[in-house]
Order: C-alpha cells, then sequence, then structure tokens
C-alpha cells in the first residue's frame, strides 16, 4: 500500500468513525421520541381502559337508579288509578258512602305527593303535573345516555389517541431497526479494502438518510384531542339521534324528527367549526342527514329530503375513502342510496355490507330486494327476499322481529310516496313470513282451503240485561271506545290452524302504520268447519279502562300463515 | 516527538472517555427504563383501583334501589295504615271494614320496616327517607378503608416516573453528543482538540450531574 492510498484509507475510516459517532446522537434522540411517544400511547391506553371501566359502571348505576325511579313511577300510577276510581264511586254514589270516597281519594292524594317528592322522575322537568305525564325517555337520556356517550366517546377518543402514538412508536422502532442496518453496512465499510467500502458507505448513508427523514415526519405528527365541549355536544347530538330513531320507529311525529335533526345539525356544526377532523362527529352529522332526510322523505317531502340523503352519500363515501373500512356505513349508504333511486350503486354498497356482516343477511337481503324490484328485476328481486327469509329461519337473531317490523313499516309508506310496482307483494310476502317463522316455524305459509269470506266491524247494541240485540255495521267506532267489534265469516277451516290478529294503527296527523303489539292474538281453531264470530279488537284489559285512543286501525288477520284479510276502522 | 506523545496521550484519554460516557449512558438508560417500568405499575394499580371503584360503585347502586324501594313502599303502606286509623278514630261514619284495611296496610308497612337499613334512614315529621348520599359516601369511605378506590395518586406517581424517565433518556442524547464530540477530537484534524475534549467532558459531566440528581431525589 503506498502513503497515498494509506492517507486516503485513513481520512475514509476517519470520516466514517465521525459520521458513526454522529449516528450515536441521531440515534438516541430518535430512542427519546420513540420513548416519548411510547408513554404517551401507554398512557392513553390506560386511560382508554379507565374511562370503559367508568361507562360500564355508569351504565350499571344508572339502571339500578332508573329502576327504582321506575318502582316509584308505577306506585304514583297506582295510587293515581286508585285516585281515579275513587272518584268514580264517589260520584256514582252519595251522601255518607261519597264522602267515604272523597275521603279515601283525599288520602291516596297525599300519600302519592308524598311519595313523589321522593322521586326525580316524579318532579319538573320529567313530570308534566298539568298532563300527568312522565317524560321517561328524557329522563333516560339525561341520567344514563348522555353521561354514558361522553364516556364512550372519551374513551373512543383516548383508544385513537393511543393508536396513534402507538403508530409513531412503531415507525421509530422501525427507524431504529434500519439504522441497526446502516450501523451495519457503515462498520463493514472500515474492515474491507478496496471499492466495495465506498458502496457499504454509501448504502449505510442512504439508509441512515432515509431513517432520518422518516423520524423527522413522524416527529411532525401531531395529535389534536376533540375539546371537550365538542365531546358534550357530541353526546347530547347523539341523544337527538336516538330521540329521531325512536319518533320514526314508533311513527311519532315527523316534524318533531325534523326538529331534533335540525338542533342535533346544528350542535355538529359547532362542533366541526372547532375540530373539523373530529370523526365522530362526521361520522354522526351524516347520520343526522339521513335520518332528516328519511323524515322529509317519509313526511311527503321526497326532493328536500333526498338532498340531505345525497350529503350524507357524499359524506359517507369521503370517510370510506379516508380509508374507514366500517360495514355499517357500507350499509347505511347503501339504504341511503335506495332513497335517492341509485339503484346500481346501493346494489354494490349492499353487496360490501353483506361480506363483512353476513349474519344480517336478513335485513341486508330484504333491502337488495327492495332494490331489485325498483331496478325491474322482479324474478332477482323475488328470489333475494326468498333467500333472506330462508336465512332469518335457519339464523335467527333477536333482532328479526324488531327488523320485520321496521323494513314492513317503511316499506308501506315508502311505497305510497314513491310507489314500485310489486312492492305490495313484497310487503305481503314479509308479513306473511313474519308470522310462518313465528307461529309455523317455517319459512313459507301453509297451502290452505281456509278462508275468511267477509270481515264486517259492527257496533253491538245491548238491552238492559246485557245481551246484544243489534249489530249495526260500523266503520268509526265512538271516542273513548274499549272494543271494537267485528263480524268474521270463516269457511273451509280445520282444527289446530293457526289464527294470528294483527293490528296497526295510525294516530292523527302520522304517517306510519304502527303494529300494535297488545292489541294482537294467536291462537289455534278448535271450532267448526265454518262459522261466523264476533270477535272485538282491545287492549288485554278494558276493564281497567286501557280505551282505544283516536286514529285508524288495520286488523290482519292470518290463518296458518295466510294474510287472509285486512280491514280498516276508524276510533274517533 | 513530544508532540507525538501528547497525540497519542490525548487519544488515550479521548478512548477513555468515549468508553466511560457509552458506560455512564447505558446505566443511566438502564436506570431509566426501571424508572419507565414504575410508570406501567402504576398504571397498571390505577386500573386496578377504577376496577375497584366500579365494583363497589355497583354494590353501593344495588344497595340503594332495594333499600330506596323498601323505604318508599314502607312509606306508602305507613301513611295509608296512619290516615286510615286517624280517620277511623275521628269520623263516626267510618264502616267497620276499614279496620281492616288499616290492619293489612300495617302489615304490608310492617314486613318493609324488617328490610329497612335503618342506619341510613332519615324521620323526619314521622316519615322516612333513605339518605342515598349518605350511605354511599360512608360505604365508599368503609371500601376505600380496606382497598384503593381512587386513581388519582396512581396516575400522579405514573405521571412523575414518566417524566422522570423521559428526562433521563433524554440525557443520552448528551452523552451520545459528548462521544461525538470526543470522537471528532480524535479522528479528525480539527483545530483546538482540547476545547472538542473540554466540550465533550461539560457534557458528560452536565449529564452525568442531572441524573445522579433525579435518580436520587
Amino acid at each position: 500500500m503506498n502513503l497515498r492510498t494509506f492517507a486516503e484509507e485513513k481520512a475514509f475510516k476517519n470520516v466514517v468513525t465521525v459520521f458513526l459517532a454522529g449516528l450515536t446522537f441521531v440515534g438516541s434522540l430518535i430512542v427519546f421520541l420513540n420513548v416519548s411517544a411510547s408513554y404517551r400511547g401507554a398512557a392513553a391506553g390506560r386511560d382508554s381502559r379507565i374511562l370503559g371501566i367508568r361507562y360500564l359502571t355508569h351504565l350499571g348505576r344508572a339502571s339500578w337508579d332508573a329502576a327504582a325511579e321506575k318502582r316509584l313511577m308505577v306506585a304514583w300510577q297506582e295510587l293515581g288509578g286508585l285516585m281515579m276510581q275513587s272518584e268514580a264511586y264517589e260520584k256514582m254514589t252519595g251522601g255518607k258512602d261519597a264522602s267515604l270516597y272523597r275521603l279515601t281519594r283525599e288520602r291516596l292524594g297525599k300519600v302519592r305527593d308524598l311519595l313523589a317528592v321522593q322521586g326525580e322522575v316524579t318532579k319538573p322537568p320529567y313530570f308534566n303535573a298539568q298532563a300527568a305525564a312522565f317524560d321517561v325517555l328524557q329522563y333516560y337520556l339525561d341520567k344514563t345516555f348522555i353521561p354514558a356517550a361522553e364516556l364512550l366517546e372519551g374513551q373512543a377518543v383516548k383508544k385513537r389517541e393511543g393508536a396513534f402514538w402507538g403508530s409513531k412508536s412503531e415507525a421509530y422502532t422501525t427507524a431504529l431497526a434500519v439504522m441497526a442496518v446502516a450501523v451495519f453496512l457503515l462498520t463493514l465499510s472500515l474492515v474491507i479494502s478496496g471499492k466495495i467500502r465506498f458502496v457499504m458507505a454509501g448504502a449505510g448513508s442512504v439508509l441512515v438518510f432515509s431513517v432520518i427523514t422518516v423520524a423527522a415526519a413522524t416527529a411532525a405528527r401531531t395529535w389534536k384531542a376533540p375539546a371537550e365541549e365538542s365531546v358534550k355536544l357530541l353526546s347530547k347530538a347523539s341523544a337527538d339521534v336516538m330521540r329521531i330513531q325512536l319518533i320514526i320507529s314508533a311513527g311519532n311525529d315527523l316534524a318533531a324528527a325534523a326538529r331534533f335533526a335540525g338542533q342535533a345539525d346544528a350542535a355538529l356544526e359547532k362542533v366541526l367549526a372547532v375540530d373539523p377532523d373530529y370523526e365522530s362527529a362526521i361520522l354522526l352529522r351524516n347520520r343526522v342527514l339521513t335520518l332528516r332526510g328519511e323524515t322529509l322523505i317519509f313526511g311527503g317531502n321526497v326532493e328536500d329530503g333526498r338532498k340531505d340523503i345525497a350529503r350524507a352519500v357524499e359524506g359517507i363515501r369521503r370517510a370510506i375513502a379516508a380509508g374507514r373500512e366500517d360495514a355499517y356505513l357500507w350499509w347505511a349508504r347503501s339504504s341511503a342510496e335506495m332513497f335517492l333511486g341509485k339503484n346500481d350503486e346501493a346494489l354494490r354498497s349492499i353487496a360490501k355490507a353483506l361480506a363483512a356482516l353476513p349474519d344480517r343477511a336478513f335485513a341486508l337481503g330484504a333491502l337488495k330486494s327492495l332494490v331489485l324490484m325498483a331496478r325491474g328485476n322482479k324474478a332477482e328481486s323475488e328470489a333475494a327476499l326468498e333467500a333472506s327469509i330462508a336465512f332469518a329461519l335457519e339464523h335467527p337473531l333477536a333482532s328479526d322481529p324488531s327488523d320485520f317490523r321496521t323494513i314492513v313499516k317503511n316499506l308501506e309508506r315508502w311505497n305510497e310516496v314513491v310507489p314500485v310496482n310489486g312492492t305490495a307483494d313484497l310487503i305481503k310476502r314479509l308479513k306473511e313470513a313474519a308470522v310462518s317463522i313465528a307461529v309455523l316455524k317455517k319459512a313459507r305459509r301453509e297451502t290452505t282451503a281456509s278462508e275468511v269470506a267477509s270481515l264486517q266491524f259492527v257496533s253491538p247494541v245491548y238491552d238492559r240485561q246485557g245481551e246484544i240485540i243489534d249489530v249495526p255495521p260500523c266503520e268509526a267506532f265512538p271516542r273513548f271506545t274499549a272494543r271494537a267489534h267485528f263480524f268474521l265469516e270463516l269457511k273451509g277451516m280445520k282444527k289446530g290452524q293457526s289464527i294470528v290478529t294483527k293490528v296497526y294503527g295510525k294516530a292523527p296527523g302520522r304517517v306510519f302504520w304502527i303494529e300494535q303489539f297488545r292489541l294482537g292474538k294467536t291462537r289455534h281453531w278448535e271450532g267448526p268447519d265454518s262459522a261466523r264470530l264476533l270477535g272485538s279488537v282491545e287492549n288485554p284489559m278494558p276493564e281497567a279502562g286501557e280505551i282505544l285512543g283516536t286514529g285508524e286501525y288495520r286488523l290482519e288477520i292470518y290463518i296458518d300463515g295466510n294474510l287472509a284479510v285486512s280491514g280498516v276502522f276508524k276510533v274517533l | 516527538m513530544a508532540e507525538i506523545d501528547k497525540q497519542q496521550s490525548l487519544k488515550t484519554l479521548l478512548s477513555i472517555f468515549i468508553a466511560l460516557t457509552a458506560v455512564t449512558g447505558a446505566l443511566i438508560s438502564w436506570r431509566a427504563s426501571r424508572v419507565g417500568g414504575a410508570a406501567s405499575g402504576a398504571d397498571g394499580k390505577a386500573v386496578t383501583a377504577a376496577l375497584e371503584e366500579a365494583a363497589t360503585e355497583l354494590g353501593i347502586a344495588s344497595e340503594t334501589f332495594s333499600n330506596l324501594t323498601d323505604t318508599r313502599e314502607f312509606l306508602v303502606h305507613m301513611e295509608n295504615a296512619r290516615a286510615i286509623h286517624e280517620e277511623y278514630m275521628r269520623n263516626p261514619d267510618v264502616p267497620g271494614h276499614w279496620l281492616d284495611e288499616w290492619q293489612s296496610e300495617s302489615i304490608r308497612a310492617r314486613a318493609r320496616h324488617t328490610q329497612l337499613n335503618t342506619d341510613y334512614v332519615k324521620t323526619q315529621e314521622g316519615r322516612p327517607t333513605f339518605e342515598r348520599e349518605r350511605f354511599r359516601d360512608t360505604v365508599r369511605a368503609l371500601a376505600a378503608s380496606e382497598k384503593a378506590l381512587d386513581i388519582e395518586p396512581f396516575l400522579k406517581t405514573s405521571e412523575e416516573r414518566r417524566r422522570d424517565a423521559r428526562l433521563l433518556f433524554s440525557l443520552n442524547t448528551l452523552f451520545t453528543a459528548a462521544i461525538f464530540l470526543f470522537t471528532v477530537a480524535m479522528k479528525t484534524d480539527v483545530r483546538r482538540k482540547t476545547i472538542w475534549t473540554a466540550a465533550g467532558v461539560v457534557l458528560y459531566f452536565a449529564a452525568t450531574v442531572i441524573a445522579v440528581v433525579k435518580i436520587l431525589r
């Protein structure tokens, strides 16, 4: 080795050695950043676990509190019922007896007042003394739901924070691993000679600069937690969403639902103004828009409803594009696309949702059937519905009865607002399937020769002994009716056949027909082949003053799963 | 010749400093990881305390439900019994079967009364109220005397340990900076090598003193 080469080699080694020393410094910096990120991630994970525990604790505690309030409310109602009874007897009797009934009523009233003082649900704002009405839903939202939503959202935020710092820590760990390789290459360049050492040193240097770039980019990423006020507003908006869902599912005032949707939308707008990237708020806003859109559409305002739903679809599309792969997002998107009439897109979204949620094949299959029907594919639509019903029979879920009801309710209204040929058949098939699965444990109705020859609502006239002397036809029953009677003429009946009566109600000014569970009945035929029966639609305890509320009612009678007859009457 | 000896002595000194700095850095890192481990331990204790608190609170909630409903039902039957009896004694028009009702209500009230946790029933104007807040506070205090329910002290400990560990790890950057300065002084022809060496020594001692103070405190 000549002197020049020796000097060059020495200079090379010195440079690499100094470079390695510098690398040690960089490595220690990355270790420090890694440790910091890892500590923050661990603390966030711990907080997430603690908030999860507190969420469950809150739910348990709130359930006990709610149970105590419910007991109190029932006792209050019971005393109120006894007071009404005393008042009725007081009015029916006179003199000494009436005075004693008055004393009893007053006594019960005092006890009831003492009881009311002890509760929360028996006092404003959860009790309206004028209407003697409890706002149990508001109590539930204030005492259980909103605090639970705050805790759960706080837990989710901490979980996301933990994942954020965890990902940073992993990036630093990877950088350190790559740096170890770089150190190896640089060290190797010190012990070998020839031009290959430059290659080693060059490769090592490239890795070092890559590591420094990645570490710097990772360090530049910062975590921004949503403001505490944003979490509170989000939780309240979640409560509004829950209220809207309950209003829609109970078929109540859609205008009120739209108001709550507006309130929730305004709250979320405030949240997004402060925290524009707050994912939970973005997703909830999509939900609010969807619900407001559905509310408007079911209310008959299809054009404005579709505008909201189109905004929601766009929001969902962006969330999915941003990498949020949530099967329920695909589900929400598919039903929203169905409302917009984007049938091909809806089918694609249903397929995505179905792939991720195979257990929900009934509800998604029914939606697919509807979309196919709207697309004009009648045969495929019917096949999809049959497949989904068969799935519901073979893989029953606790949600099935509610899914059947919700789908039928919404489809009936949807078919009024945007009629589609064939939808009425789908609805009938779904109704018969719900009865067949529940009563016959079969997907299809039984083939039967039985039929309902006639169904006529009547208003019996009684003599002084309580005997019926006349049964004139009646389409509208007076207010406070406890029993709506009807004549039913059955033919071709066989012993043991199931007869299911379902009653749907539509309150004045409402758009949905809502199944009234307490009015429905199931029995098995034990009578002759043909018969003319006097039946009635009534609450389980009409003697206890349970009347039929004002509105329209629809009676449906199923024989062995066949929807044999349907009739409508009114209570004024 | 003397210059070469001087150079050699400096190199030896620098080598010793590099080795010393590396070993000290490793020791501090080991200590930092121990401190970080203590933080994780405090985290675990915080989670355990949260679970203990949950169990206590749920026990209190179920007991409160039971006591509240017993007290309220007792109140209803007792008030009914009292009012019926008063009216019976006062009003000669009251029929005899009211006495039966009085007895029935009294029996119902008595059955509830046997269930009451009277330590926490406050009676005002002869009417009982279950003191749910006092019940909760005292049951919680009793549970807290037996096991840790409050997570805050553990969170505080965890935070302090993590701060200490981060500081100790950050000192490593000073040690590695010192190593860098020593290496430059040893391996390059940089002028004023003693200044580079002195800067490294200052960094080394500064980091060591801070670490020792932090560890001993």
